[in-house]
């Protein structure tokens, strides 16, 4: 044993190679078929490559199992995954736009398609229209009414009720809620049976756009709006804008973001739809069409008639007061009338007065002013009027003058001029005396020759303008000297027994209205008196006389006065 | 109020909407009018003091010339696969549809009514098929629409189904 000393390392070497061979059997005999799994496991390991391949086939599951256990939620992770979409599109917009892209396109296309549609329906409502009467129509009404066009249109247009909205379940087509004013006992049916022809419809024409928007049921229009799990159906009677459909897609899409866990997960329980109350209340909408208000128009008309005959009737009354002032003031104007009350009693005009029995009334009166002579009573009591005119008729009727005989009447005195015997003096004077009106009575006799004075006064005319009583300014320059010629006329008295009297002769012509012509005459007379008293000379002497006479006949020219000596004989009553 | 959608499946004429008819209404008519497109009803039963509302989607019946569309059955909570006792090609074209809305719905819920119990001497479809249907773990009812044979019973086992799975 010790020669073998010198190869003791090689032995050992020798040695342990076989103890190691020997292990590398028992180990194949521990291990036995798990020994390549081992292998493989250990490479694995190793290659970092093979190894994050296998792993992402575990980590969705393993993830979703701590999920679903609740070892983590959606909440928890959502601020990570979304620093990380951030950080990610930071540094590679391209690539998350690469990533959407076939998602957002066709999202992009069907709402522009939406929005043509809808821009397309409403020109197209609009033309439709346009010339139609009842367009016409909204036009004049809207130069009426000072409203735009398009606020006409739109009242007109845009009148609806949206009924009842539904929310369904995409999947089951059950009803998970509903809204509206009248509550359907049938809405889980009809619920059902929309989503069984929306289905019907996709299906028979392949259609993947969930292209069913609208459905028609006599005056109803359903709108359907699709998601991708619920689905909201609008029942809408009348006409309603295409907003409608916006509303009706941001409430899917609000429904859609609440409520995506319970839309997920549904088994049929809806209470948590039903609770909210608020969930499609949006969605119900409605604008009631304008009551029609009815022009009263036999209304309007009864009163524009009652109205009329009211003006009509105060028209007549005023007209009819009107012509009976008008009347009454001419009755005022008629000599020997006095006019003392008027009145209307029983639908009768009335007037009450004083009448000289030789006034007459013209017949043309009533006539003129547009009564019938039964519509006016005239109730007028017998009375002597002093007009000088009535006095003088009566002095006429009482002493029936001769033709070369002239009356004329002033201050209370009866000027008698003309041929007058003396045995008619005499009974003239006393029947004149007792006449009402008359003191005096004056007898012009026959003139006795004058002397230059006297000649000088006559020779004065004085002329007045048509219709007038007014003494001209310009003439009255002259008055001074007719005044101081008068004085020395009546201080050269030569006969005791008879006194000078100056005529005031007023002409006037016969021709035309004589009685209004002799009136005016005799004011013109008489101012002229007046005005030669106010100078100082004595009444007495100054006696008025008009002459009425053809115009050929006049010697002197019409609406003139002129002066006349004369010399009367004096007889007074005492 | 819990909702489930329950859909009638089979051939044509198999009675399905008599069925639904003698459930909902219970009515039941000689007169033979047949499907076009989809019937729905409704009936609210009591399940364990529970108000259950069961939309009955009646499908019109399967022939060689008008197939269901699967779209119909889609998000069924159940499904009644009705077959015809009295005719045997009843029972693969049930069998055909179940697979159809299996794959459609999913793994849910399912009865399969074996109807006209009352003709029961002219059945062609035997004791030994049904009981290979019961074999394969399938509920099978024998009803009769006519006579109103297990029809409540039926449709209550489905709804009880539908809430516990």
């Amino acid at each position: 044993m010790p020669a073998q000393k010198p190869d003791n390392s090689m032995d050992d070497l020798s040695k342990k190679l076989a103890l190691q061979g020997q292990l590398e059997e028992v180990r194949k005999l521990l291990t036995g078929y798990d020994r390549k799994e081992l292998e493989h496991l250990n490479k694995l390991l190793k290659d970092k490559e093979a190894f994050s391949e296998e792993l992402s086939h575990l980590l969705p599951v393993a993830f979703k199992k701590l999920v679903d256990s609740g070892g983590v939620t959606l909440e928890a992770l959502q601020p990570m995954v979304e620093e990380v979409l951030k950080e990610s599109i930071r540094k590679n917009p391209k690539t998350l736009s690469d990533i959407l892209f076939p998602v957002m396109m066709p999202a992009i296309r069907k709402a522009v398609a939406e929005d043509i549609k809808r821009m397309l329906d409403v020109v197209n409502q609009t033309l439709e229209h346009s010339f139609s009467p009842k367009r016409i129509g909204w036009r004049f009404q809207a130069v009426f009414s000072g409203k735009s066009y398009g606020e006409i249109v739109l009242s007109h247009a845009y009148v609806y009720q949206v009924k009842q909205v539904f929310l369904i379940h995409k999947e089951t087509g059950l009803l998970l809620t509903q809204a509206g004013n009248e509550e359907t006992t049938d809405a889980d049916l009809v619920s059902s049976m929309l989503t069984a022809i929306k289905d019907f419809v996709q299906d028979s024409f392949h259609s993947t756009d969930d292209s069913l928007d609208t459905i028609q049921v006599g005056k109803l229009n359903i709108w359907i709006e699709q998601g991708p799990k619920a689905i909201i159906a609008a029942i809408v009677e009348g006409n309603i804008s295409q907003n409608y459909r916006i509303l009706l897609k941001e409430n899917l899409e609000g429904i859609h973001i609440d409520y995506s866990y319970e839309l997920d997960h549904f088994k049929g329980d809806t209470a948590r739809f039903q609770k909210d109350e608020n969930l499609l209340e949006e969605c119900i909408q409605k604008e009631k069409k304008p009551e029609k208000r009815r022009k009263p128009i036999a209304a309007i008309l009864l009163i524009l008639i009652l109205m009329g005959a009211l003006g009509y009737w105060i028209y007549g009354l005023i007209d009819q007061r009107i012509r009976f002032d008008r009347f009454v003031q001419k009755l005022k104007e008629v000599p020997g009338l006095v006019v003392t009350h008027t009145d209307k009693q029983q639908g009768h005009w009335v007037v009450e007065g004083l009448r000289d029995p030789l006034a007459k009334i013209p017949a043309s009166l009533f006539a003129q002013n547009k009564f019938k002579p039964g519509e006016i009573r005239l109730k007028l009591q017998p009375y002597i009027s002093l007009d000088p005119i009535f006095i003088l008729k009566r002095a006429h009727q009482k002493l029936n003058p001769t033709e070369n005989q002239h009356f004329s009447y002033r201050n209370d005195t009866l000027f008698i001029s003309g041929e007058t015997p003396e045995e008619w003096m005499k009974s003239s004077k006393n029947k004149a005396l007792q006449m009402a009106g008359i003191t005096q009575v004056i007898f012009l006799n026959a003139p006795v020759t004058a002397s230059k004075p006297d000649l000088a006064i006559e020779k004065y005319t004085f002329t007045f303008g048509f219709n007038s009583d007014t003494i001209p300014l310009s003439e009255q320059t002259h008055f001074k000297h007719i005044v101081a010629q008068t004085r020395s006329v009546l201080d050269f008295n030569f006969h005791n027994d008879s006194v000078p009297v100056i005529v005031v002769l007023s002409h006037t012509s016969k021709e035309g209205n004589k009685a209004g012509n002799k009136i005016i005459a005799q004011r013109r007379a008489d101012k002229f008196i007046d005005l030669m008293v106010s100078w100082g000379l004595p009444p007495e002497v100054l006696i008025p006389k008009v002459t009425v006479k053809s115009d050929s006949a006049l010697t002197q020219p019409v609406r003139t006065v002129s002066f006349k000596i004369e010399y009367a004989k004096s007889i007074r009553h005492d | 109020m819990i909702k489930k959608k329950i859909s009638m499946l089979g051939s044509f004429a198999v009675g399905k909407t008599s069925l639904v008819q003698r459930f909902v209404r219970s009515i039941f008519s000689e007169k033979y009018h047949t499907t076009i497109g989809v019937k729905i009803d409704q009936k609210i039963i009591q399940i364990n003091h529970e108000e259950v509302n069961l939309l009955l989607w009646d499908i019109h019946g399967e022939d060689e010339f008008q197939k269901v569309k699967p779209a119909y059955v889609m998000g069924s909570s159940g499904l009644f696969i009705v077959m015809d006792g009295t005719r045997r090609k009843t029972l693969d074209i049930g069998l055909e549809l179940l697979e159809m809305a299996q794959k459609v719905a999913g793994d849910i819920p399912f009865v399969v009514l074996m109807n006209k119990s009352d003709l029961k001497e002219s059945w062609e479809i035997t004791g030994e098929e049904i009981q290979e249907l019961k074999d394969k773990g399938m509920e099978v009812w024998l009803t009769s629409a006519k006579e109103d044979t297990n029809v409540e019973e039926a449709f209550t086992s489905l709804a009880k189904k539908t809430l516990t799975e």
